[in-house]
């Protein structure tokens, strides 16, 4: 039978559509091009750090939060947009609610969220929260902007029977209303709620973003694209119906798999797990429907560019719901999480399925969309270079992302793992520009080529089928007379049981354990620490920086205690960051000193040679040696990560709530070991004493130094390295002193309190080893003039008398102040100062420790003298020659 | 716990379905009607792009 509301009258809405059809796909164009060339931009900062670096608003973290809000707004809104109105008068069989409310959608969309979003975050007005980045005034235009979308396309759906609702319809209604719901809660409930507490809304969000919004839509489209391509009805309504409903079901319950190891509640962390693998199962039913309705069509999916974009994004779709529930699982978590692995799993997802089924969608609405230009020749190369530069990006950003993690699992130095991803992400900038010349081929598509309809061509969608009468409900099911009474429990219904189960219900919990776990005292941040923050947080260094330590041996091992629910309790928003490309930083203080801090955000490949972090002369006032106070600020920030824990004295981590701790360990969860190679004594690195494998070891720690120590030390170990100017006391010129095996193995080991020298012991033992013999190879033995017992007696009493205060009766840097210098005096016995340092120090003393000047306090002759008895203190001298 | 829910909820949506396929032939014939809706849209408009640049 005919559909008894499917007049001519109610669907002769084409012509005010197309416009917006057209609008909404040029914009959908443009945006996917600067998001592009961000993405682009990103890839290259990775190994050529300081292009464009002198520009705040094209900083590495600002425009990573452009890139994906673009994307997501910009990009698939749009082109989703775009389908919309192509697709929803036919499955509705009725127009949109109205063109007027089109255009204002256009506006709000366009004008209000996606450019103001792009100027303000770039201009350093940011949320820092993952696809969440757009501030919360920007919120608001993303609110309106979705409520108009429903008004706009939910209404003519909901006035369906029942009956007429096909597939892409239920996900085109389940798509935009959970994500109105949805939205508002996971960008300002971790506003509202610190922390750990946060963090499971976050998570949500993160997670419906894609499975919520980008999932169905994408879904609605393949549904929409198949069957009028091919002619052939999809395989089955029912299995599309079971895909439709088991995913609304269980995709909002996703969301904290992406804080799996955290202080967030084991049961919801497993929850979460469960729900994923149960998503791939799902995933498998919907892609075994849709290819098979694709039976028998191989020759439309070559021919047929919107079919091919779609057939491609459904495999996408296969391969990232697998590679997904795969993630969840904590062994495969463990080691790809943080990683690559997850960048390329995150491109493959909302690039290999979301944008190419969005682009089919594009394309079948352009080409039935009157006066749209349609360029088929330029569709098919956008489809094989789109193919191309992702399935090369996606393979070596996975790849990169296990050499990451077995990297992070071992005892390599961070910075191990940056150098080896170098050549990674040379491969992953080449294949963004073929992403970017697919995307300029798609432009050419749909704006050369002839004109697709005329106005006069357009006839009015026939959406009821006289030969394949709707039926009526059966006998029982009376009930499901409206739409709205499933929307109701698709849109409100699973809203509010994945927001139970993974918010509210761990959120119970959590009160519960950081009451009972949080110190007795709490230390908040200063107004400093506070605008710190806020730096932080504009910058995007989330972006590149976690600050959750999980409950897992690596990262225990590497940055120390897990984090704790109780310590992000002053973090609104959480800024936990699900990407490291430099170390976590929740275990920061104390770690590093101030100098060394602010130089390192002047230019942080003057301290660390082989860094990628981005530089922020923004932050000074023309030269490292006049930070703002802005960095002032954010120093004072990254000095407190950590601190209350560690006044608390939170040694070791704790068993997870509720499980058993011998049986996580063996799981690999955490260990009790606290930081074992930050505790204890330094190991003694001591050098073989044949020359050649001495010799060996030097060259070997060349180059070492030259990677790790170059930055302050020098390229030649003089104390004139890059950052060398701006760090007091100033690094060691290694060239003017012996030292010991033991001194230099102490100095690695635990690094030089009151100075920039950090500790290196998580460089491995024959790197420290190498090094120790190449600083020793730096510097020639000095002859010493020995001296004579009356001379002796008359040093001695010099140094008992101007020295020993500070360096001990013995000269071993044990004097009675020596425990409260930083830095603590020099140790005679191990580093023996040669002749021309020796007189520099008396001279002039020493700047940024407490060596003062003795330049006429002492006699010149008093002064050789106490020179040649401290040179003579030296243990190993004789050892050494 | 929260694992619990989320197995008994697939659990129960997936009988469910599955038993009113078994169980009411007349559903099963509903519930596939909508699927041959698309093959309608835009027939008049249909043209052969294949030969298009």
């Amino acid at each position: 039978m005919t559909h008894p509301e499917a007049t001519p009258a109610d669907r002769s809405d084409l012509p005010g559509t197309a416009p917006l059809i057209r609008w909404h796909g040029y914009a959908a164009v443009a945006c996917v091009l600067y998001v592009a060339v961000l993405g682009i931009i990103m890839a290259v900062k990775l190994h050529i750090p300081e292009w464009l670096g002198s520009e705040s608003w094209m900083t590495w973290g600002r425009i990573r939060y452009a890139h994906t809000q673009g994307l997501f707004f910009g990009w698939l809104g749009n082109a989703f947009l775009a389908f919309l109105y192509y697709a929803v008068p036919r499955l509705a069989n009725r127009p949109v609610t109205g063109i007027r409310l089109g255009w204002a959608l256009f506006t709000v969309w366009n004008f209000l969220l996606v450019l103001p979003g792009w100027a303000l975050v770039q201009a350093g007005f940011s949320q820092p929260l993952e696809w969440a980045e757009f501030p919360l005034s920007i919120d608001a235009a993303a609110i309106l902007g979705l409520l108009l979308t429903c008004v706009q396309f939910v209404w003519p759906l909901l006035r369906t029977r029942v009956a007429s609702l096909y597939v892409s319809a239920w996900y085109i209604l389940g798509g935009l209303t959970f994500t109105l719901l949805a939205y508002p809660v996971g960008n300002l409930a971790p506003e509202i709620l610190p922390g750990a507490q946060g963090a499971t809304f976050s998570g949500l969000w993160i997670h419906d973003a894609i499975g919520l919004y980008a999932t169905p839509l994408a879904l609605a489209v393949a549904y929409a694209v198949i069957p009028v391509v091919t002619r052939q009805p999809i395989f089955s309504h029912f299995l599309s119906m079971i895909g439709f409903w088991l995913l609304f079901l269980v995709y909002p319950l996703n969301g904290t798999h992406h804080f799996v190891f955290s202080a967030i509640p084991m049961e919801a962390q497993k929850g979460a797990i469960v729900a994923s693998i149960y998503l791939g199962a799902t995933v498998v039913i919907v892609v075994a429907n849709l290819l098979l309705s694709l039976r028998g069509q191989a020759r439309s999916v070559v021919g047929d560019p919107s079919l091919k974009f779609v057939w491609f994004g459904i495999v996408a779709y296969l391969f990232v719901s697998l590679q997904g529930s795969a993630q969840a699982i904590m062994p495969v978590n463990r080691l790809t999480h943080f990683t690559d692995w997850v960048i390329g799993h995150s491109h493959l997802a909302m690039l290999g399925f979301a944008s190419f089924i969005a682009i089919g969608g594009l394309l079948l609405a352009w080409r039935y969309t009157p006066g749209c230009r349609y360029n088929r020749r330029a569709a098919n190369w956008a489809f094989w270079l789109l193919a191309v530069g992702l399935g090369v990006m996606v393979i070596d950003l996975t790849a990169a992302g296990l050499v990451q993690g077995l990297l992070w699992h071992e005892d390599t130095i961070w910075i191990d793992s940056v150098s080896a991803s170098k050549g990674f992400w040379i491969t992953r900038s080449l294949s963004g520009l073929v992403i970017l010349c697919g995307f300029a081929a798609l432009f050419f598509g749909l704006t050369t080529g002839p004109r697709t309809l005329s106005a006069e061509l357009v006839a009015v969608p026939n959406v009821a089928a006289d030969d394949h009468e709707l039926q009526d409900l059966p006998a029982g099911l009376g009930w499901l007379k409206g739409a709205y009474t499933i929307i109701a429990v698709a849109g409100l219904g699973l809203f509010v049981f994945s927001f139970v189960v993974l918010g509210l219900w761990p959120n119970q919990t959590l009160q519960t354990q950081i009451a009972a776990t949080r110190p007795f005292e709490h230390i908040s941040r200063n107004a400093s620490e506070d605008r710190g923050r806020l730096i932080y947080a504009r910058e995007g260094c989330l972006t590149c920086h976690s600050q959750f330590v999980r409950f897992t041996e690596d990262d225990v091992r590497r940055f120390g205690v897990a984090s704790q629910a109780w310590e992000g309790v002053d973090d609104r928003p959480q800024m936990w960051g699900t990407r490291r490309i430099g170390p976590d930083l929740s275990r920061l203080n104390g770690r590093k000193s101030r100098d060394w801090q602010i130089v390192h955000l002047w230019n942080p490949r003057h301290i660390v040679p082989a860094s990628v972090m981005p530089s922020y002369p923004w932050l000074f006032d023309g030269s490292a040696g006049k930070p703002t106070g802005a960095a002032i600020d954010l120093v004072n920030y990254l000095e407190s990560l950590g601190r209350e824990a560690r006044l608390a004295g939170v040694t070791s981590p704790s068993s997870i709530a509720g499980n058993n701790a011998d049986e996580e360990r063996q799981r690999g969860m955490f260990c009790d070991c606290m930081i074992p190679r930050t505790a204890g004594a330094a190991p003694h690195w001591s050098l073989p004493t044949e020359p050649g494998e001495r010799e060996r070891y030097a060259r070997r720690g060349a180059t070492v130094f030259s990677r790790h120590c170059s930055g302050c030390h020098g390229s030649s170990g003089r104390g004139d390295g890059l950052a060398a100017d701006h760090l007091a006391p100033v690094p060691r010129n290694l060239t003017t002193a012996m030292f010991t095996d033991q001194a230099l193995s102490e100095v690695l080991w635990h690094g030089k309190r009151g100075t920039s020298m950090p500790a290196w012991n998580d460089l491995s033992a024959s790197d420290l080893r190498a090094l120790v013999a190449y600083m020793q190879s730096l510097t020639t033995f000095e002859p010493i003039d020995p001296l004579a017992d009356e001379e002796r007696l008359r040093a001695a009493d010099l140094f008992a008398t101007h020295c020993a205060v500070c360096h001990g009766k013995k000269g071993n840097g044990d004097g009675i102040t020596a425990l409260s210098l930083a830095p603590s005096p020099t140790n005679f016995h191990e580093i023996q100062p040669n002749q021309v340092a020796a007189e520099a120090a008396l001279k002039f003393g020493i700047r940024g420790s407490a060596m003062p000047k003795w330049e006429g306090k002492l006699t010149a002759d008093e002064q050789r003298l106490l020179i040649r008895y401290v040179r003579t203190l030296y243990s190993s001298q004789e050892l050494r020659k | 716990m929260t694992v619990n829910v989320i197995v008994i909820a697939v659990t129960g949506l997936m009988l469910g379905f599955v038993g009113v396929w078994l169980l009411r032939p007349l559903c099963r014939r509903w519930i596939e009607a909508p699927k041959f809706q698309p093959l309608h849209w835009d027939n008049a408009n249909r043209v052969d792009d294949s030969s298009l640049p």
